[in-house]
């Protein structure tokens, strides 16, 4: 164990590294803040750039602008009422009437020092609960590991979305998509319509930028929204003292283990960590009337719930090979790229990796805490870019990313086709992120279902004898029927509402 | 065939919605049909051959549209929840996307990018002062950090001749 940890510390000891987080934790801060950008944009973005970078710096570049983009929606929440991330419209809530009262300097402190609290607690529990998890799951075969895959799928398709179906559909868009080219076991070709541009398969760099960022980029551009972002309230320096921030330790604890054990849950992520712990706080507190016109504690428990999923998402990716949000999804194909595959076995042949990670997400909490405090400014001048320069900007960028992967054009028109694909998508209510998880699955599911049917001779009946792939399997039913019943009940209240 | 009561009805009927699932439908049909040319290894049981795993996907999409449909008929919308922007603007951006992406490598980065990064803007409505400016400033950006700094073999044609 300690010698792990030391092999992990020492990756971290390169100037690259140090510089990389640095550079990631302020980018994610950007990315964060900036108002229809979000942490999976970021990191689509800098994908095709790791390539020239080695698998340390890269991931390490890579987690810090994940763990920089989930503090950075609250700098807009709380200074201009304008949530950077889905997150940051609960830190909103309290936060933008402290800056109303003159205490922006306060809640920007109490956002970054609870938001490190958070990431450190989750953190902690990745290191404990990742290894025995890693350990369980080493003896998965094919067939659990199938069962494995559909469950993550389901749980991300029926959660995410309000519309279970939609979520279903986009998750077998997802699927489908990864069955482009050569098929896995035989090498046959598929969809590929003489395409030699598809025979390799579509690039997982290609289809994140233009799930991402081209997507984003039509819809910036169709929402005509030109003005600048910037904040009229005055801006203070004044902050929360460490003693007391003390003061907030319970909301911080209970905050932070919501945060982390839904941040493990595939589809909840930091949006409802911020909503379940703010609720929580907010009955717990005995200023609770105080909660909407300014409490700290309101602010105290968005961001540390949504910093603290950061951690408990890396839980399953790691040990499982399974993401459970847009953000894990991208960095699980990034590490692939890199010829690193999460699940059980990472922590067997790649111990300095697994620990280097484990780091990074230490360190890099401490340097968004000491850029958070200190640029503080610079954040806000810095999202005062107006979107549709940005959106022009996203595109240059990545096509530049698409193109300098595989040196193809080929490359460049698949991002747009599935920008457009995104775009339409993203119009109609379907979700993205489960999506996104089929693809990156794809090849798992499909392998593991393959190889399970060859050894039971064709029967299906293997993945309902073995218990832990019946468990998944029941779990995964379960979500549906839950989702089902959840958007039967919607319709229901909205039915009665439109005949009020 | 259709009268403007037809068009009108699926219109309140959630329509854009309606359209995406009968697409989807469609697609999918087609889909089954190609992997039906699929090949399969002498000696491979056919169920479990290459088209097994992209059937079963198709299946379940035609599945799921159909109770896509079935949901947006049993609900009644009123309207579709989808909300457009000035939408001709979006198919215009791609179709500047697309022409750098087709002229790129015959033309160089900085001369495709100089054509598509000014229309980009200029469809998003940035004034024409703040256009020249981005673009000169992004110009800079790719050949200093990209080109250089990255090593990112993007193509120059004939400009490193023309800048000796």
């Amino acid at each position: 164990m300690l010698e792990n940890w030391l092999l992990g510390i020492g990756q971290l000891g390169q100037w690259q590294v140090v510089l990389a987080m640095f550079a990631g934790v302020a980018m994610g801060i950007v990315v964060g803040a900036m108002p229809g950008l979000s942490g999976p944009t970021g990191l689509a973005l800098m994908i095709p750039f790791t390539y020239i970078l080695s698998p340390i710096v890269a991931i390490v570049l890579l987690i810090s602008i994940y763990v920089g983009a989930e503090y950075g929606g609250s700098i807009t929440a709380i200074t201009i009422n304008t949530p950077g991330t889905p997150s940051g419209a609960i830190t909103a809530i309290d936060g933008y009437p402290m800056t109303e009262a003159g205490q922006t300097g306060r809640a920007l402190s109490i956002s970054i020092m609870s938001s490190t609290t958070g990431g450190v607690f989750s953190t902690i529990c990745l290191v404990l609960f990742s290894i025995p998890l890693a350990q369980f799951a080493i003896a998965f075969g094919p067939v659990q590991y199938f069962a494995l895959g559909i469950f993550g799928l389901t749980i991300v398709a029926s959660l995410v979305s309000g519309n279970w179906i939609k979520g279903v559909i986009a998750a077998l868009i997802g699927l489908l998509i990864e069955t482009i080219g050569a098929e896995p076991m035989t090498g046959t070709q598929r969809f590929t319509f003489g395409q030699p541009a598809l025979w390799e398969g579509i690039s997982f760099v290609s289809a994140m930028l233009g799930l991402f960022a081209i997507t984003e980029v039509f819809l910036i551009i169709e929402s005509e929204v030109k003005t600048r972002l910037k904040s009229r309230a005055k801006f203070t320096t004044e902050r929360i003292s460490w003693r007391e921030f003390a003061g907030l330790w319970k909301t911080l604890s209970i905050s932070s283990v919501i945060g982390t054990i839904i941040g493990v849950m595939p589809g909840a992520g930091a949006s409802i960590g911020s909503i379940v712990a703010y609720n929580e706080a907010k009955r717990i507190s005995p200023n609770h009337e105080k909660f909407g016109k300014g409490a700290p504690e309101g602010v105290c428990a968005s961001e540390t719930a949504n910093n603290a999923t950061v951690g408990g998402a890396l839980v399953p990716l790691l040990t499982l090979g399974v993401p459970g949000s847009g953000s894990t999804a991208i960095l699980l194909g990034a590490l692939m790229l890199h010829n690193i595959s999460p699940g059980p076995q990472l922590f067997v042949k790649n111990p300095d990796i697994v620990y280097g990670i484990f780091t990074t997400l230490f360190l890099a909490n401490f340097v968004m805490l000491f850029l958070g405090l200190k640029f503080i400014r610079l954040w806000l001048k810095v999202v005062e870019v107006s979107p549709p320069i940005l959106a022009a900007l996203i595109f240059s960028v990545a096509f530049i990313g698409a193109f300098s992967v595989g040196g193809s054009v080929g490359d460049v028109v698949v991002m747009l086709i599935i920008g457009v694909l995104g775009y339409v998508l993203r119009k109609f209510k379907f979700p993205l992120i489960p999506l996104v998880i089929g693809l990156v699955l794809g090849e798992l599911i499909e392998i593991s279902l393959r190889r399970a049917l060859i050894l039971s001779d064709g029967s299906f009946q293997v993945f309902f004898t073995d218990p832990i792939s019946l468990g998944l399997l029941i779990a995964a039913a379960l979500s549906l029927i839950y989702a089902i019943v959840r958007d039967i009940r919607a319709a229901k209240a909205k039915q009665k509402f439109e005949s009020l | 065939m259709f009268n403007n009561k037809t068009f009108i009805f699926l219109k309140n009927m959630g329509g854009g919605e309606l359209s995406v699932a009968l697409v989807l439908i469609l697609l999918s049909l087609f889909g089954w049909w190609e992997t039906t040319r699929f090949e399969v290894d002498p000696g491979m049981v056919k169920t479990m051959g290459p088209a097994m795993f992209p059937q079963i996907l198709f299946g379940g999409i035609i599945i799921f549209s159909t109770f896509l449909i079935f949901q947006i008929l049993i609900n009644k919308s009123k309207r579709s929840e989808v909300v457009w922007g000035k939408w001709q603007k979006a198919p215009l951006a791609a179709v500047i996307m697309l022409f750098q992406a087709l002229t790129f490598e015959e033309l160089s980065t900085f001369v495709s990018a100089g054509i598509t990064l000014p229309l980009l803007l200029w469809i998003a409505g940035v004034r024409l002062k703040i256009i020249i400016i981005v673009t000169l400033i992004f110009m800079i950006f790719v050949y200093f950090f990209f080109i250089l700094a990255l090593r990112v073999p993007l193509p120059m044609q004939f400009l490193p001749t023309l800048l000796g």
